[in-house]
C-alpha cells in the first residue's frame, strides 16, 4: 500500500476537537497531503475556504460546537469540491441532500478516510 | 313513559345498556297488564253470562205468572195466592196450573242461584278491579323511580364526561360528527355546531387531514377508530398532537348505530420521545468523540515514549485524566463544570492536598464556581493533568523547596463579556532547562496550553520557564446564560 496516496492534494479539515483534528492532520499528511486547516468551527472554516482558489477535497465533521456544517458543504458542493463527513452522530443527523456523501464514523481510521477519498477525487480527474 | 324518558334526551349522551335495562322492564309491565286485562275480561264475561240467565230466568217468570193469572181469571174466582188453587173442580186445568206453578218455582230457584253466582262474580271484578288499582300505582310508584336511578345516572355521564380530560365526541359513519363535548369546544375554540358533519376537519392540521380521513375508512373494517394527528389550539395558536380513538356501538343484531370517540392530548410524551432521540444521538456524539480522542492521546503517547514502560505510566495517567473528567461532567448533568471543581480533582490526583486544593506546596487562589464552556472542559482538564504532572516530575511538586501558586479571576474587559484568568506559577525549582531545550515529557502539556485551548475556544495563553518555574497564563471566555451566573462574583480564597 503507498504511504502517499494522497501526494500533492490541499484537503480542508474541519473539526473542533483540537486532538482529533491533530490526528486527521498528522494522518493527512503521512499520506502525502497538503492539510488545510485544521479549523475549527463553520465561520473559519468559510473564510479559509473561499480564501483558497485551489481545494482538492475535505474532511467535515459535522457538528461543531453545536453548529452544524451543512451550508459549508453546500458551499463545497457548489464549487465540486469532494468530502467525506467524519460523525459521531447516525445517518439521522445528515439532510437528504447529502445522501451520497461518504460518512466516516468516528473514531475514524486514517486508512478509512483515505479509502474514502481516492474515489471521489478519482471521478474528480476522471 | 320509557320510550318519551329516553326519546327527550336526545342531545345527552343516553348509555345503551341502561336503556336496554329498561326495555326489559317495559315488556315485564306489558306482560303483566295483558295478564290483569284477561283476567277483567273474563270477569266481566262471566257477569254478562249471568246477567244474561238472570234475565232470561225472569222473562220465563214473567210469562208463568201471566198465565197463571189468566188461568186464575178464567175460573172467575177471587184472586187467590196461586198455590192455594188445588180446590180447583176441573181436573184438567188444576194439573196445568199445578205444572205451571211447579215450573214457576223451579224458575225461582234457578234465579236465586244466578242471584248468588251474580253476587259472587260481581265480588271477583271487584276483586280483580282492586288489585288492578293496587298494581298500577305500585308500577307507577317504580317507574318514578326508574326515572329518578336514570336522571341520576345521566347526571353523574354527564359529570363525567364533561370532566374527562380527553376531547370527546359522537359521530356516524365516515366520520360525520353529531356531537362534541365542550372540552373540544374550549380546546380548539370551535362551536358545537361548526364541529359537525366535517367541520371537526377545520381544526387538524392541514398535514393530517389525510391520514385522519384515511384511518375514518378504515374504522368499520376494523372495528374501531385509531389514529395520531395536530389539533389547533385557541388559546396558544398552536397546534398539539392527539391520539384519537373511537369504539361503534352496535344494535344486537350488529349493526353500527353510531360511534363514540375521544381525542387525548400525546403532545408532552412526543415532545419526550423527541427530547429522548435527541439525548441518545447527543451521547452517540459525545462516546464516539470521547474514542477519537482516546485514539488521538493514544497515538500521541505512543510517539513521545521512550519505551512501552514509559507509555504505560503516561497513558494510565491520561486515562485517568479523561475519566474524572468524564465523571465530573457527568455529575454536573446541566450545570456547566467550574474551574475550580476541575483544578482540585485534578491536582488531588497528583498532590498532598486537603479538600479545598491546597497543601504544604500548593495555594489556590480564586473565586468558586466560575463555569467553564463544556466543549473546552476535556482539554482543559487534559492540560491541566499534563502541567500537574510535569511539576511532580520536573517541577515545584519535585522538590522539599519548591511550590505551586494558582491563581485565578474573573476580568471583564469588555462590556457583557466576561474572561477566566488563570495564572499557574511555580517556584523554587533549581534546575531549569534552557529556553531552548527540547521539552521534558515531550511537551505534550505545553502542546495543549499552546494550541488545544487557543484552538477551540479562543483562549489565549501564555508558558514560559521562568528563572525558578514554569509561568503560564490562560485566559478563556466564560459562558453566558448558565445556571451558575452571579455566583462567581463572590471572592472566595480557598
Amino acid at each position: 500500500m503507498s504511504e502517499h496516496r494522497l501526494e500533492g492534494l490541499r484537503i480542508l479539515v474541519v473539526e473542533d476537537e483540537y486532538l482529533i483534528a491533530d490526528d486527521m492532520r498528522n494522518a493527512l499528511l503521512d499520506a502525502g497531503a497538503e492539510v488545510l486547516g485544521p479549523v475549527p468551527n463553520v465561520a473559519a472554516a468559510a473564510s479559509l475556504a473561499a480564501a483558497e482558489p485551489r481545494l482538492d477535497a475535505a474532511v467535515l465533521d459535522i457538528n461543531l460546537g453545536g453548529a452544524m456544517v451543512f451550508e459549508l458543504a453546500d458551499t463545497l458542493k457548489a464549487r465540486a469540491v469532494p468530502f467525506v463527513f467524519a460523525t459521531g452522530y447516525d445517518d439521522s443527523a445528515i439532510p437528504d441532500r447529502f445522501a451520497k456523501v461518504p460518512r466516516l464514523e468516528k473514531p475514524v481510521k486514517a486508512r478509512s478516510v483515505l479509502a474514502a477519498l481516492e474515489p471521489l477525487l478519482a471521478q474528480d480527474i476522471a | 313513559m320509557v320510550e318519551s324518558a329516553l326519546n327527550g334526551k336526545e342531545n345527552h349522551i343516553m348509555p345503551r345498556h341502561s336503556a336496554a335495562m329498561l326495555e326489559g322492564d317495559h315488556s315485564r309491565l306489558l306482560d303483566e297488564n295483558e295478564q290483569l286485562r284477561t283476567a277483567l275480561e273474563s270477569s266481566l264475561e262471566e257477569n254478562t253470562r249471568i246477567v244474561e240467565d238472570r234475565d232470561r230466568l225472569l222473562r220465563r217468570i214473567t210469562v208463568l205468572a201471566r198465565e197463571i193469572q189468566m188461568m186464575d181469571a178464567a175460573r172467575t174466582t177471587p184472586v187467590t195466592p196461586p198455590l192455594r188453587v188445588h180446590s180447583s173442580s176441573d181436573p184438567e186445568a188444576i194439573l196445568r196450573q199445578s205444572q205451571t206453578e211447579e215450573e214457576l218455582r223451579v224458575a225461582f230457584e234457578e234465579l236465586q242461584v244466578l242471584a248468588e253466582e251474580l253476587e259472587v262474580a260481581n265480588g271477583n271484578l271487584e276483586r280483580a278491579n282492586e288489585e288492578l288499582e293496587a298494581r298500577v300505582l305500585s308500577r307507577t310508584r317504580e317507574l318514578a323511580t326508574v326515572n329518578a336511578d336514570l336522571r341520576r345516572t345521566e347526571l353523574r355521564l354527564n359529570t363525567l364526561i364533561e370532566g374527562m380530560p380527553q376531547l370527546v365526541w359522537r359521530a356516524v359513519d365516515h366520520g360525520d360528527w353529531t356531537w362534541c363535548g365542550s372540552q373540544w369546544t374550549e380546546f380548539t375554540g370551535q362551536s358545537e355546531e361548526d364541529s359537525r358533519h366535517m367541520g371537526w376537519l377545520a381544526a387538524i392540521h392541514p398535514d393530517d387531514r389525510q391520514a385522519a380521513i384515511d384511518a375514518w375508512g378504515r374504522a368499520e373494517a376494523d372495528d374501531g377508530l385509531s389514529f395520531e394527528a395536530r389539533i389547533r389550539q385557541r388559546a396558544e395558536g398552536g397546534y398539539r398532537h392527539f391520539q384519537t380513538r373511537a369504539t361503534p356501538v352496535r344494535t344486537p343484531e350488529g349493526a353500527i348505530v353510531e360511534w363514540l370517540g375521544t381525542s387525548t392530548d400525546i403532545d408532552a410524551i412526543i415532545q419526550l420521545q423527541e427530547q429522548q432521540s435527541v439525548l441518545v444521538s447527543e451521547l452517540q456524539h459525545r462516546t464516539r468523540n470521547l474514542m477519537a480522542v482516546v485514539q488521538a492521546v493514544t497515538r500521541q503517547t505512543i510517539r513521545s515514549s521512550s519505551s512501552l514502560e514509559d507509555f504505560r505510566r503516561s497513558i494510565d495517567a491520561r486515562m485517568g485524566a479523561l475519566a474524572r473528567v468524564q465523571g465530573l461532567l457527568s455529575r454536573r448533568g446541566a450545570h456547566k463544570v467550574t474551574f475550580d471543581s476541575l483544578l482540585r480533582e485534578e491536582l488531588s490526583a497528583h498532590a498532598d492536598v486537603d479538600d479545598g486544593g491546597s497543601g504544604p506546596q500548593v495555594s489556590l487562589i480564586g473565586p468558586a464556581g466560575v463555569p467553564l464552556e463544556s466543549s473546552l472542559v476535556q482539554t482543559f482538564a487534559l492540560a491541566l493533568h499534563e502541567l500537574a504532572t510535569n511539576a511532580v516530575k520536573y517541577g515545584a511538586l519535585s522538590t522539599s523547596g519548591g511550590h505551586l501558586t494558582v491563581q485565578w479571576d474573573v476580568l471583564a474587559p469588555d462590556e457583557g463579556k466576561k474572561r477566566l484568568h488563570v495564572d499557574w506559577r511555580e517556584t523554587g525549582v533549581a534546575d531549569m532547562p534552557a529556553h531552548d531545550a527540547a521539552p521534558r515529557g515531550g511537551g505534550y502539556g505545553r502542546e495543549l496550553i499552546e494550541r488545544a485551548l487557543p484552538y477551540q475556544l479562543g483562549a489565549t495563553t501564555t508558558y514560559a520557564f521562568a528563572g525558578d518555574g514554569v509561568h503560564c497564563t490562560i485566559d478563556v471566555d466564560v459562558p453566558r446564560d448558565t445556571a451558575r451566573r452571579g455566583t462567581y462574583d463572590v471572592r472566595t480564597p480557598t
